[in-house]
């Protein structure tokens, strides 16, 4: 309840509902286009969408709706300057929502491990088992990342909801105006 | 503490976020992630140590029915030799893909050898029989669609990089005319290689 409280606060306000729809259809763009990129071996245009499956479609719309939240009420509370620890988890979620699509079936791996200095017998090894893991558990990882920007846009939602304007323009959730209110 | 001190922190982790995203990005643009056919089909030539123009290596590998059977036996037919994981997803689509293109194929006299890689590289997946009825359905394996295991030499001589999906388009005279992944997103290129042997032979 409090963080559909702190998105109904924040999205009242017209800038940050156009803001919001604005990361949305960006992001939904995205992974439109680059999550069906393991059915494409990489490539990514409007072929992707043709491999676009209705599991890759839902985690689309879910991530692109639970990111463009996040990123929303992130930019509410560092512009009300409110100390927000949420930043770290949503850029988790992001990086490992598009890992499965990247990874796997792509030369992405094998050429990263010949850069990091693997030996051709070495890379025959490691890359199957990293891109097949990526390939097996591709919903997974999406779903982790769905859970990770579900924690994310909570704490989001509740660093809002806990800090109270003050004199000043600060508010409670700065540490600062916590040890002043002591002194 | 000043503003700017209550900035970096979340200025911080935007850096680190766009630096991580953009590093990414960069890196899988160029080795993975293209926009054209050609750019993927550049992208296996990359990783692939046998060149366009060079004979095809002779290797031994296992057919479904438990046969042994040898790439030179195919001489003087065009082959489309493809290497495939069982678990990795363009394999399965492409797999689908060929099954529609067999007959414009099998006119222009191809012979398709698709080969699971080594221990399927290290990851589990369907078997050879399983992958092949799933995807291929009825249409595989047939006449000129012939499935099997590579041996690790094989496997290693065609595909040292360990990528799941790569194919080798060899002409009659054993020399490697193409070479290119995922066959449903460069269907192009095996459609143009069977109208030339169509014409040549």
């Amino acid at each position: 309840m409090n963080s559909i409280s702190a998105i109904r606060m924040v999205l009242q306000s017209q800038p940050y509902r156009y803001l919001a729809l604005g990361f949305f259809a960006l992001a939904l763009t995205a992974y439109v286009f680059t999550l069906p990129a393991a059915y494409t071996g990489g490539v990514v245009g409007l072929i992707s969408l043709r491999y676009l499956t209705v599991e890759l479609l839902f985690f689309s719309l879910a991530l692109a709706a639970l990111l463009s939240l996040a990123l929303t009420l992130n930019l509410y509370a560092f512009r009300a300057s409110i100390r927000q620890r949420s930043g770290a988890l949503s850029l988790g979620a992001a990086l490992s929502s598009v890992l499965p699509a990247s990874i796997c079936c792509t030369p992405l791996v094998p050429s990263l491990l010949a850069i990091l200095g693997a030996t051709t017998p070495q890379i025959f090894g490691i890359s199957g088992r990293i891109q097949g893991f990526f390939a097996i558990y591709e919903l997974e990882i999406l779903g982790f990342a769905l859970i990770l920007l579900l924690l994310s846009l909570r704490l989001a939602a509740r660093n809002i909801l806990g800090s109270c304007a003050l004199p000043g323009g600060r508010t409670s959730g700065d540490a600062t105006t916590t040890e002043e209110a002591r002194s | 503490m000043s503003r700017s001190q209550h900035l970096w922190p979340y200025g911080r982790n935007i850096a680190a976020f766009a630096i991580i995203v953009f590093a990414a990005y960069a890196t899988m643009i160029p080795v993975g992630a293209v926009t054209s056919v050609s750019g993927s089909a550049a992208n296996a030539q990359t990783l692939a140590p046998i060149k366009i123009g060079a004979p095809a290596p002779d290797i031994d590998f296992t057919a479904a029915d438990g046969t042994e059977r040898r790439l030179s036996e195919f001489r003087g037919q065009p082959v489309m030799l493809w290497f495939y994981a069982s678990w990795c997803p363009t394999c399965q689509v492409g797999t689908v893909a060929v099954a529609g293109k067999l007959d414009l194929l099998k006119q222009a006299g191809i012979q398709i050898i698709q080969l699971q890689l080594y221990n399927n590289l290290g990851a589990p997946g369907p078997s050879v029989e399983d992958f092949a009825k799933r995807y291929a359905g009825s249409l595989g394996p047939s006449s000129n669609w012939l499935w099997g295991e590579a041996s690790l030499v094989a496997s290693y001589t065609y595909d040292p990089s360990g990528y799941p999906d790569i194919y080798f388009l060899i002409g009659r005279d054993g020399i490697v005319q193409e070479i290119a992944p995922a066959p449903h997103v460069t269907m192009s290129i095996i459609l143009e290689f069977a109208e030339a042997v169509k014409v040549s032979g």
